[in-house]
């Protein structure tokens, strides 16, 4: 039994790893981590605004001794210390989740992965992925080079290409629309695997499970901070 | 009607009535290299298919995963048209082939006629007697049941056909460890600007074990890679999925086996020819099979290419009906794996399921039963199958000052009075090789040429007598092993081996019970080759040095204790001396003397797996 099971290993999930004190469990079905930010090629916005806890300063300045800060913000730069966050974590990646029940002590979750179908059983749940009912707006994203109108992605000659794509639109159709944004003159050098998901502002929300949803905070520092502002604060 | 599925990793079976919610004639579970192509062809076949996928994106390794590049296998099939359209895509659309595919995937996929399920899993399998009737899948947080013909598993470790209880192996026999898996990661070169992909070997998993997938995940890219140049390389992104080599390997109604094909006995039914070097990450090769060892240690033929007839009854899982499995688990032994595995092969395996079942479908007949005749004329149509592609043992990609060489084909030497002047030179694999061809009728010329003045001669004759099982060389191998000879023989572009290391390992294959003080001196005698000039870039092999890790140490020691496990299972008598030397060597922490590496890299792993080896067979003993 872990007195919390997180879903999403999300940047919040990163910031609440790093602060909370229980023994919590990470369920994830993609196999990344950060992905709503860093894989999304979503940069986020108002890095003025500072963290608020000990360890959300503390991520802020690792990542500004790895110069992530230089030149805008560089997400790719992230990744290394946002891993570090999951290291010797109770974190099962490419998990899904097919059912969550409640029960005397709290929730039953089943899961498949690799193993089959298995049974975590937790007290509590935050959930800090995206569901559908919250995106106001998806664009799927690329890293490109040769398109100076666009937005710097924090390697030099690198832009990211946001492609606007309908919220219904599945990934072989938001594909084919960005397949023919490239056409018009860029190459890719890399396709997000993950939508870049645009939202409604962020309302922690505790009603049986606890939500928090990474992606609608303005930049991963914020989730992050927010995460960890979570962990001390209610839990 | 039985549905099978696993719980915790366990099979579990019930009783089932399922309600389908459709029908296909051919259901292909797990889009990556294999299963995208098999789809795709079997839509275009006309057939009413079903592919189903955990990533949201087609092509798996070969995209996902980061593999850039199409490292041998053979030219033809299906997957030409494929190839050439992505490779148009190139610098025009997108910088790298891993991108262009997903792009051109997409487009076939779309025009194929076949219906995909992305984000989804496979998670049981519905079935009578041992035929397959149907899958139940998880997608989108429903669970749906589905009824078809046939079964095309490209899940790559026959995750279906384990499901239905197929028989199986797993990694190697000496630890059941399978080969390193690989992170790759997108890296953007400072000097030109351009973007390519860079791999870095970590340690080994067990698939089946969700634990250490995830540990792995998190791990790979929490790492700083100490190959990247942070100067003139720039990391962007790491891939979405880590680049497992190897795994679950079916028992087929037909198995390859790398002794069948050294013998060149004829393939049954072939359906393609696979094309690799046998191409195996991690330096502790000690504790691979003696076959491979032979051709990889014992005779340095480590990157000499290889062509595999693939036989069609090693996509069909022993016993059972309504399934081929079309990945890297197709029944072949753990030897020759590391070869059949290859993007190229992949597509092939891909073209060949899609056939088979759309022939099933048709003619209404089991796959098993379907007429071999009609299924080559296909294939021989499509050039998948083609005799001209037939490349025997080949060197290739081999680059001498920039320029790369035309593949050079390997002829075994027949005659044993020319054997005397390969093995005087510094490549003397092949003749090493002819010689354990030819056997007995070699030994006159050989167990004279040991007495030569030639060092050359000398040693590599000794090297050439071993692998006949001629015990007249040993007198030559312990000199070779006392003096943990360091001059590198160049038969390969890569994998190069010492000659002190493969007379260790020769030691051990002829159980020869009067080294064991030799190996056990090597064994606990610590890091002697640091001022050694083993460190020089002797020949123009590339593993040489290796970062993070004491190679020459650690090969002289992993080989020595490999020898000692066989000496010691051999001749009981010798074995109290043998575990002595093995508690002196192991003690807590050795694992530093060899490597500054995390626990979890795959050089760690592999110094500490030593340790564990040596346990099992002490246990044992």
């Amino acid at each position: 039994m872990y007195d919390v099971a997180i879903f999403g290993a999300t940047f919040a999930c990163a910031g609440f790893l790093s602060a909370y004190k229980g023994r919590g469990i990470v369920i994830e079905r993609n196999t990344l981590c950060g992905y709503e930010f860093i894989n999304a090629l979503k940069k986020g916005t108002c890095f003025e605004e500072k963290a608020t806890t000990e360890e959300g300063v503390a991520f802020y300045k690792k990542l500004q001794k790895r110069g992530v800060f230089e030149r805008d913000f560089n997400l790719f730069d992230s990744s290394v210390p946002l891993y570090e966050c999951f290291e010797n974590k109770n974190v099962c990646l490419a998990t899904q989740i097919c059912d969550v029940q409640r029960c005397e002590e709290g929730f039953e979750i089943k899961v498949f992965n690799s193993g089959g179908f298995d049974v975590v059983k937790a007290k509590q749940i935050i959930d800090t992925t995206c569901h559908d009912e919250m995106v106001i707006s998806k664009t799927l994203n690329a890293i490109v080079k040769s398109a100076d109108f666009l937005e710097e992605s924090g390697i030099d000659e690198r832009k990211i290409l946001k492609c606007r794509v309908d919220v219904k639109d599945d990934f072989f159709a938001a594909r084919a629309k960005l397949k023919a944004e490239l056409e018009k003159g860029m190459i890719a050098d890399y396709i997000a695997p993950v939508f870049d998901f645009v939202t409604g502002e962020n309302i922690l929300r505790k009603e049986e499970i606890t939500y928090i949803t990474s992606v609608s905070f303005k930049n991963p520092l914020l989730a992050f901070d927010a995460g960890c502002r979570l962990a001390k604060e209610e839990f | 009607m039985k549905l099978s599925y696993f719980v915790s990793g366990k099979r579990e079976t019930v009783n089932a009535e399922p309600c389908f919610c459709n029908e296909y004639d051919v259901i292909v579970c797990g889009l990556g290299t294999a299963g995208s192509i098999a789809a795709i062809s079997a839509g275009e076949l006309g057939l009413k298919v079903l592919g189903i996928e955990f990533f949201n994106v087609l092509g798996g390794t070969s995209t996902a995963g980061g593999v850039n590049g199409l490292y041998f296998g053979t030219e033809g099939g299906y997957a030409e048209e494929f190839i050439k359209k992505y490779l148009s895509y190139n610098e025009r659309i997108t910088s790298l082939s891993i991108e262009s595919r997903k792009l051109v995937l997409d487009e076939m996929a779309m025009e194929s006629g076949a219906g995909f399920l992305l984000e989804s899993s496979v998670s049981g399998v519905f079935y009578e007697e041992n035929k397959v009737k149907g899958i139940r899948c998880i997608t989108k947080g429903e669970i749906k049941d589905f009824s078809c013909s046939v079964v095309i598993d490209s899940t790559a470790d026959a995750f279906v056909a384990r499901m239905l209880g197929c028989d199986y192996e797993w990694g190697r026999e000496s630890d059941f460890n399978t080969q390193p898996y690989t992170m790759i990661n997108l890296v953007k070169n400072a000097e030109d600007g351009k973007a390519h992909i860079k791999n870095v070997d970590f340690g080994r998993i067990d698939q089946r074990n969700p634990k250490q997938v995830s540990d792995a995940y998190v791990f790979s890219r929490a790492y700083e890679n100490p190959d990247i140049d942070r100067v003139k390389e720039r990391t962007m992104l790491p891939m979405e999925l880590i680049g497992v080599r190897e795994g679950c390997r079916i028992i087929g109604e037909q198995t390859v086996t790398l002794k069948d094909v050294f013998a060149g006995k004829p393939a049954e039914k072939t359906v393609f020819y696979s094309y690799a070097d046998l191409d195996k990450h991690g330096d502790d090769v000690a504790f691979d099979g003696e076959e491979f060892c032979d051709w990889n240690i014992g005779a340095n033929m480590g990157a000499i290419n290889v062509t595999v007839p693939v036989p069609y009854g090693a996509l069909i899982p022993k016993g059972k009906d309504g399934i081929l499995v079309a990945c890297r688990a197709l029944g072949v032994d753990r030897n020759i794996s590391s070869c059949v595995r290859m993007i190229r092969d992949m597509f092939k395996i891909g073209e060949v399921a899609s056939a088979a079942a759309y022939l099933s479908v048709r003619n209404k007949c089991s796959v098993r039963d379907i007429d071999y005749k009609e299924l080559k004329r296909m294939l021989e149509e499509s050039k998948c199958l083609d005799e001209r592609v037939n490349y025997g043992y080949r060197e290739d990609k081999v680059t001498v000052n920039g320029e790369k060489l035309p593949p050079g084909k390997i002829e075994f030497i027949t005659d044993e009075n020319k054997l005397v002047e390969a093995l005087e030179t510094n490549r003397p694999g092949v003749a090493i090789w002819s010689a354990r061809l030819m056997g007995e009728r070699c030994f006159n010329v050989l167990e004279k040429a040991l007495e030569s003045e030639n060092e050359n001669l000398s040693k590599h004759s000794a090297f050439a007598l071993a692998l006949c099982g001629n015990k007249k060389c040993l007198n030559v191998l312990r000199k070779t092993a006392k003096e943990k000879d360091g001059f590198i023989l160049n038969d390969c572009r890569k994998h190069n081996r010492m000659r002190g290391w493969m007379a260790v390992y020769l030691l051990g294959r002829l159980r020869d019970r009067e080294a064991v003080d030799i190996l056990c001196d090597i064994l606990t005698g610590g890091n002697v080759y640091k001022d050694y000039e083993y460190y020089v870039v002797r020949d123009k092999t590339r593993r040489f040095p290796v970062k993070g890790l004491e190679l020459v140490y650690f090969q002289f020691v992993s080989l020595a204790l490999a020898a000692l496990l066989k000496i010691g299972d051999e001749h009981a008598d010798t074995r109290e001396k043998i575990i002595k030397a093995i508690n002196k060597a192991f003690y807590e922490g050795f694992e530093r003397e060899f490597t500054d590496q995390p626990e979890l890299s795959c050089k760690f792993q592999m110094v500490s797996n030593m340790k564990t080896i040596a346990q099992n067979k002490i246990k044992e003993w």
